[in-house]
């Protein structure tokens, strides 16, 4: 459903956002993209949404050249950028409106319903007359979802869809997307590696451009086992290890550093072999 | 005392290192002092009407244009103070600030130094232009300088003081760009009332009005005769001294209202976000919950084209009525004009000359609402959606680009057609009830449309032509000033587009070329490079039938 192929983009002065990036989601799943600020998720799902061309590389949506045809791939693309607003003065059922039709509602009455559906959906029916500046953080990002969901995209690029959102409405959100995935490809960028743990059958770390890891979470998971061990130290002993050792994650518990060690063997006896998390394959991968 | 005056510096200090590093400071002085500078050196740039015989170095010619240059400025003065006051909000620093040490009072006061320094900074190119035009054109340095040196102390400096403190002010109060803007466009209007009382009885309260000071000098020279035009110094009068006096106290008077009471505003407004998001916020249902909800309607039909470019056209011309703005803008142009048709009925015009003059109303007073309107809302146009952030939404929408670029223009025309209409409607009705006679439809149909819907339009359409491809914001509202204050020098009259062969250009050439150009040069998604641009460009005019699909 999502095919990108060495994507690459670069900005002036040599610096490359993404480098021979490519990606494969098929309909029924939900491809998660992870990496730390600049790594260029934002970037690779501009360029997947068609807000951007890449200096080299392909994209197919839906089987359309999204890069040739940019116009017709839209047809099937619903998209939800990290940061959005909208016109404060008008309302979710002007907007919404607007986008269905669009999207290609152009009976009235077709239109109508898949507003509505899509607003009680969203639990945004009650403010559906309200002017968006009188909105609450969450009512617009869940607003700016509905807009991406409006004509039932086959192709569903997220990003940071939870930011904004308290725990119960990002539980909701995150059943919405399963839900959705299950007809639809979704590609869903995220600083949470929690979200891709709970949602993405695939997910992807990005690194400076590059790609480090890709994957479903359980196979990368897999592969750093019987290599990952924990210790609970002082700071003093800490400063010792990590001198010697691959040290991918340390935080302060109760006053001593619980610290992660990738290694063959475990660096001493302190240290006990742990079942690697997709944190650990993160910390991994980008450190 | 020590620590407040250093966090008060430090304010001042961090505002003028970011507007130093901000390209327009530059263009600012730029705009002043080649404009300045072309008219003293006897180029074409006219910024004194009648000016007949007398030499542009002359001193009562510095004097008069650097009163013109200062009200001309006042878009940058509202500029600056907009930018100044209104832009940590806009980026969210202010709550940033808030939890510091600064306190709001000292962060205000801080805020309205550095913007009366920038304006001072700023407004010297005015003299220094004048001097160095004076010296190109044959003049004397001195006496250049001692020509420019009392209208700047006596005049720009004064004026640039107190309209900044108002504006500052005004904007700290309210937080809103648009009350700065509205505040500005009223200065003009006093300073356009009073400029044209100066040869009426009683004028003398009235000039007090002029915030630029124009007034009172173009009072206290009315009778002179060119030689003394040439030779005589910048007369400084009663009147002149008491108008500044009393805009100075008025702008330390807003300027220190806004310091003390801004920040209470300030604190009000941020109990009353929080309380409204607990009373908006909806109890939460299962209805997201998986299984729970039918699937996702889907399209049936194809969007034509017209149905598109209609949804677009709706769409920009709901966002613009509804601003504040252009609300306000569109009732004081409305206001101002029907004001004006009231005073020239009702100073003997001929009842069979109503339709006449109700057309020369608004070409004569609209015209300058209309014009910034036109230029303010083209802009709009090209950057309200990357502004509020919905650009991405509407930029991945299955529409043609063509079919988008047009029906956005066709939204802005509407809207900006019904304020013209609004203010038709204004004059007209005002003309018939202070008058007792009505209004000969054809003529006022006819002038209505070829002196403020055409030229309005023309110039709308080559503004937003000119965001387009400039795709700098207040860079491309600048060109747009420069652009219309060149256009004016050439046509060698203050009116656009008022006659007929005007009209005929706008229809004929304007119109398409400012579309076809727009269409060219929008950017969807990234701007991506020039190259990019230049791709996309050439991409969309080898299938321009495409445009209509």
């Amino acid at each position: 459903m999502v095919a990108a192929r060495g994507i690459t983009v670069a900005y002036p002065g040599g610096v490359r956002a993404l480098d021979d990036v490519s990606v494969d989601v098929p309909r029924g799943a939900v491809f998660g993209l992870l990496g730390p600020n600049g790594a260029g998720k934002s970037t690779l799902l501009r360029v997947l949404a068609t807000l951007q061309r890449p200096d080299a590389g392909s994209v197919t949506l839906a089987g359309i050249d999204a890069l040739a045809d940019p116009e017709r791939a839209r047809a099937h693309l619903g998209f939800l950028p990290q940061e959005f607003g909208f016109p404060p003065a008008l309302t979710p059922l002007e907007l919404l409106d607007h986008f269905a039709l669009l999207k290609g509602f152009a009976r009235a009455s077709e239109r109508r319903e898949a507003v509505q559906a899509m607003l009680e959906r969203l639990n945004l029916w009650g403010v559906r007359s309200r002017a968006v500046k009188a909105l609450s953080g969450g009512m617009k990002q869940r607003l700016g979802l509905a807009v991406a969901l409006i004509a039932a995209p086959d192709v569903l690029i997220v990003d940071e869809p939870t930011v904004a959102l308290d725990p119960a409405e990002r539980h909701r959100v995150h059943d919405l997307l399963m839900e959705l995935a299950e007809t639809r490809a979704v590609v869903l960028s995220t600083h949470l590696v929690s979200d891709v743990e709970a949602l993405c059958h695939a997910t992807m770390i990005l690194h400076r451009g590059r790609v480090v890891r890709v994957g479903a979470p359980q196979a990368l998971c897999a592969a750093l086992r019987s290599r990952v061990f924990r210790a609970q130290l002082s700071r003093t002993d800490a400063a010792g290890v990590r001198a010697a050792h691959r040290v991918v994650r340390e935080f302060l518990v109760a006053g001593s550093i619980q610290m992660t060690v990738i290694a063959d063997v475990p660096p001493d006896a302190r240290f006990t072999a742990a079942e690697p998390t997709l944190d650990d394959v993160y910390a991994e991968a980008t450190s | 005392m020590h620590a407040s005056l250093q966090r008060v510096r430090s304010v001042v200090r961090l505002e003028l290192l970011t507007q130093r590093r901000e390209p327009l400071t530059a263009l600012y002085m730029l705009v002043f002092f080649l404009l300045a500078a072309a008219f003293a050196a006897a180029g074409p740039v006219e910024l004194v009407r009648d000016r007949g015989s007398v030499p542009p170095d002359a001193a009562w010619s510095l004097m008069l244009a650097s009163t013109a240059l200062t009200a001309f400025g006042q878009v940058i003065t509202t500029m600056v103070a907009a930018t100044v006051v209104l832009r940590d909000r806009a980026d969210r620093v202010d709550e940033l600030l808030r939890v510091t040490l600064l306190r709001p009072r000292e962060y205000l006061t801080g805020k309205l130094f550095a913007a009366l320094g920038l304006l001072c900074l700023i407004y010297t190119a005015i003299p220094a232009g004048l001097v160095c035009g004076a010296v190109i054109g044959g003049g004397k340095a001195w006496h250049a300088v001692l020509a420019v040196a009392p209208p700047f102390l006596i005049v720009v400096l004064p004026t640039m003081l107190a309209v900044g403190a108002i504006q500052f002010g005004l904007g700290a109060l309210s937080g809103r760009l648009w009350v700065i803007v509205g505040q500005g466009l009223l200065l003009i209007w006093l300073w356009s009332s009073a400029v044209n009382a100066v040869p009426h009885a009683g004028g003398d309260l009235l000039v007090l009005l002029d915030p630029f000071a124009s007034a009172p000098l173009l009072r206290a020279s009315a009778t002179w005769t060119d030689a003394q035009r040439t030779t005589l110094a910048m007369p400084v009068t009663a009147a002149l001294v008491f108008n500044r006096v009393l805009w100075l106290l008025l702008g330390t008077a807003v300027a220190g209202i806004a310091v003390v009471r801004a920040p209470n505003a300030a604190r009000a407004g941020r109990r009353g976000a929080g309380s409204a998001d607990d009373v908006l916020e909806l109890p939460t249902s299962a209805a997201t919950s998986t299984g729970a909800s039918p699937p996702l309607a889907s399209p049936t039909l194809t969007l034509p084209a017209w149905r598109a470019v209609l949804a677009w056209a709706v769409h920009v011309t709901r966002w613009m009525v509804r601003d504040t703005g252009w609300r306000v803008l569109a009732v004081l142009g409305t206001l101002n004009v029907a004001v004006h048709v009231a005073l020239d009925v009702t100073r003997g015009m001929a009842p069979a000359a109503l339709s006449t003059l109700v057309v020369s109303a608004l070409e004569q007073h609209a015209r300058l609402f209309l014009i910034l309107l036109a230029t303010i809302y083209a802009g709009e146009v090209v950057w309200r959606e990357r502004e509020d952030r919905s650009a991405a939404f509407l930029d991945v929408l299955p529409t043609h680009d063509g079919d988008a670029v047009i029906g956005r223009i066709v939204g802005v025309v509407a809207a900006q057609g019904t304020l013209v209409m609004m203010m038709g409607a204004a004059v007209t009705a005002t003309g018939m009830l202070f008058s007792g006679s009505p209004v000969a439809p054809g003529i006022l149909v006819g002038g209505l449309f070829a002196t403020a819907l055409v030229p309005f339009i023309a110039w709308m359409l080559v503004a937003l032509a000119v965001h387009v491809v400039v795709q700098q914001k207040v860079a491309a509202h600048l060109v747009c000033i420069v652009g219309w204050v060149v256009v004016v020098r050439i046509q060698g009259s203050v009116t656009v587009g008022a006659g007929s062969a005007d009209m005929a250009w706008g229809v004929v050439v304007v119109l398409p070329a400012a579309m076809f150009i727009a269409w060219l040069g929008w950017v969807r998604g990234e701007r991506g490079s020039l190259a990019d641009r230049w791709r996309e460009a050439r991409r969309r005019a080898s299938s321009p039938f495409a445009l209509g699909r």
